[in-house]
């Protein structure tokens, strides 16, 4: 049997796991939620959902992962069957290859993007005037016009960068879990943490960016995101009903509402238009059509949707639920730490969500475009990341470097991240088949490079994409996250489940963590997850079903949609031979010969 | 920005900062940043090299 591998430095593993959490949400998509859903709200939301849903699940994952590998085995199907007495389970575990896998095989695909806005940036080619500028080199340069017209030698696609991007990350796996991932991840988290607090100096210094408006600066940026109280420009619809038409910051925009709604108001009056009867609370200032209204922290905190995405994003951003967690643990013996690596590693990605990217993306985007401007413009993460961000750089002093820094930063977070989806891939073919690194890793080589060739071909308004980040990257993660904590507080018991964390543990985790553990995250992950699908799959409280699903019914059209069928077809493909697979492997059989 | 909204920002990059440290200082201090506990490291399993570390 080869040689079992391993990490050769707490603080290795520690890069390690927070590199796979950080990725491209950490700055481009949390800043986008702090600023739609308010800045203390969505922290109120967020903090509680850190504490009773991302901790325990990663405290889960570290701890079975750990327990997994201490029976040799490195990969989800193993380390699950090595927790529960049903050894079947082990076909359930191989979700945990696969949506890593499938995750990886888009992933690279925007790692990739990544990569050529920095090389783009370096050659100072970006050079945009306008945000439909930089909107249509983003089309043309991912190939989102048409199926196949990403695939194209040149340095404005981003074809070439795909495959610079695909042979990095099979030459660092390849090199092993110490020499490959931790290397790599001890030298690239501190390089992106530099390259971050440069930006961050960058963009808090910046003056006004544009002279003829002078309100747009870093102070409205910042209210953007943090103000606690929203404050939003209302009209009244014909059917009665009030509609959110601006966001109002800082005090002089408010206040200059404020008057403008009452001068409205008065010129109506005097007009005869109106009665008082029309006029509104205290706090409001009132007009037939125009209101100013003050949304508290409360009343945000009574909104489900906040609390949906707040969960989501620090499910999501900590990776939990996803096998790598898993699998990186497996590789630590039976003392070595896992609560304190599992706080300073979610820690160490907390840092860099909010105290990073919280401070770059949105605060310099506002400044550049007004609040007004990035509502328009949008505040998804690959709107704010690579049409708004990209405009704002080839307008600022030495744009092209700090453009070139912005991308080189996504592209390391992004890097870290994809090696951590291949890992439990390959883990799965050195136990499972029995082979050893090299050939595992041109096994995973071949089927990634079919896989993230389908998405990088059916590149067309990213729907092969977007399908496989539904279906794999959300509801399945959540499955399998619902699982892992399922099998640590009800199947080993949640008692148990703290002891073992705790075992060789530097720090401990209070024993009363076993309520939290073996009730309370189980319970609401249940309830998040619930509503989750409500209202994404079924479209409870959105008005209209998924289009997800019509994809694949045909919706009102009647025809569904080939290419998300085709990825349900990879998607089943993929686990029937990773199934094969497990059920020839002799390991395996051995195991659950000796467990039955 | 309102007081609020910096009272926000303070308190969440602060206590977000603080968690940071608290624990970067707690894994170097406790001796186990560079500690290698394991037995083997063979790089990778085509190549192994069987190196044996003593247990603390």
């Amino acid at each position: 049997m080869s040689a079992k591998e391993s990490w050769s430095s707490n603080m290795g593993v520690i890069l390690a796991v927070a590199g796979s959490a950080v990725g491209l949400g950490n700055f481009l998509k949390f800043p986008g939620q702090v600023a739609m859903y308010g800045g203390a709200a969505f922290m109120i939301a967020y903090v509680i959902s850190f504490f009773i849903l991302g901790m325990p699940i990663a405290f889960a994952e570290w701890t079975l992962g750990r327990h997994g590998g201490s029976k040799g085995f490195n990969s989800p199907p193993g380390i699950l069957m090595r927790s529960c007495p049903w050894p079947k389970i082990k076909y359930f575990g191989l979700l945990g290859v696969m949506l890593t896998t499938i995750v990886y095989c888009y992933y690279i695909y925007i790692e990739a993007w990544c990569l050529g806005y920095a090389v783009n940036f370096a050659r100072g080619v970006m050079d945009f005037k306008s945000i439909d500028a930089a909107g249509d080199f983003f089309v043309s340069f991912i190939g989102a016009a048409e199926n196949g017209a990403a695939i194209s030698v040149s340095f404005e696609k981003v074809f070439v960068f795909f495959l610079v991007a695909f042979v990095l990350n099979f030459w660092l796996i390849y090199r092993g879990v110490s020499k490959g991932i931790e290397f790599f991840c001890k030298y690239a988290m501190p390089t992106l943490v530099l390259i971050a607090l440069i930006l961050v100096v960058r963009v808090m210094t910046l003056g006004a960016v544009d002279e003829t408006h002078p309100e747009r600066n870093i102070n409205q940026g910042l209210g953007f995101m943090w103000n606690p109280v929203k404050v939003v420009l209302e009209e009244k619809g014909e059917n009665g009903e009030w509609k959110e038409i601006s966001r109002l910051v800082g005090y002089e925009q408010i206040d200059a509402a404020k008057e403008r709604v009452a001068k409205m108001k008065k010129e109506a009056q005097s007009a005869g238009k109106i009665g008082g009867e029309n006029l509104t609370d205290g706090k409001s200032a009132a007009h037939p059509e125009l209101r100013v209204r003050e949304i508290s922290v409360f009343e945000q905190l009574l909104n489900a949707s906040i609390w949906i995405a707040a969960a989501g994003q620090v499910f999501f951003s900590l990776t939990v639920g996803f096998g790598a967690i898993l699998t990186y643990a497996s590789y630590l013996k039976k003392n070595d730490d896992i609560v304190l690596s599992a706080l300073s590693s979610s820690a160490a990605n907390e840092f860099c969500e909010v105290c990073l990217g919280g401070m770059i993306t949105v605060p310099a985007a506002v400044a550049f475009f007004g609040v007004s401007g990035v509502v328009g413009a949008g505040l998804s993460l690959f709107d704010l990341g690579f049409r708004v961000l990209p405009l704002f750089f080839t307008h600022i002093f030495w744009g092209s470097v700090f453009g070139l820094m912005f991308f080189a930063l996504l592209f390391l977070a992004a890097v870290t991240s994809s090696l951590s989806m291949l890992q439990p891939g390959i883990a799965f073919m050195e136990e499972a088949a029995g082979v050893g690194r090299k050939f595992s890793s041109l096994i995973m080589g071949v089927i990634t490079f079919f896989i993230s060739g389908f998405v990088l071909y059916f590149s067309k308004d990213l729907k092969a994409m977007d399908t496989f980040d539904f279906w794999i990257g959300q509801v399945i993660i959540f499955i399998f996250g619902m699982v892992e904590v399922f099998i640590l507080a009800w199947v080993i018991g949640a008692k148990k489940g703290v002891d073992l964390a705790n075992s060789g543990s530097i720090i401990k985790l209070p024993k009363i963590s076993w309520v939290v553990l073996g009730y309370i995250t189980p319970i609401t992950i249940m309830i998040v997850f619930a509503a989750w699908l409500a209202k994404e799959l079924f479209g409870f409280g959105v008005g209209k079903s998924s289009p997800y699903i019509s994809d694949l019914t045909g919706g009102a059209t009647g025809e569904p949609n080939l290419v998300a069928w085709m990825c349900m077809a990879i998607i089943a493909g993929l686990y029937l031979f990773l199934a094969m697979v497990l059920a020839s492997s002799k390991k395996y059989k051995k195991f659950e010969d000796r467990q039955i | 920005m309102t007081i609020g909204g910096w009272i926000t920002f303070i308190l969440s990059t602060g206590s977000v900062c603080a968690l940071f440290v608290w624990c970067m200082y707690k894994v170097v201090s406790s001796g186990r940043a560079e500690k290698i506990s394991f037995d083997v490291d063979a790089g990778h399993s085509d190549n192994p090299k069987k190196r044996s570390f003593p247990e603390e």
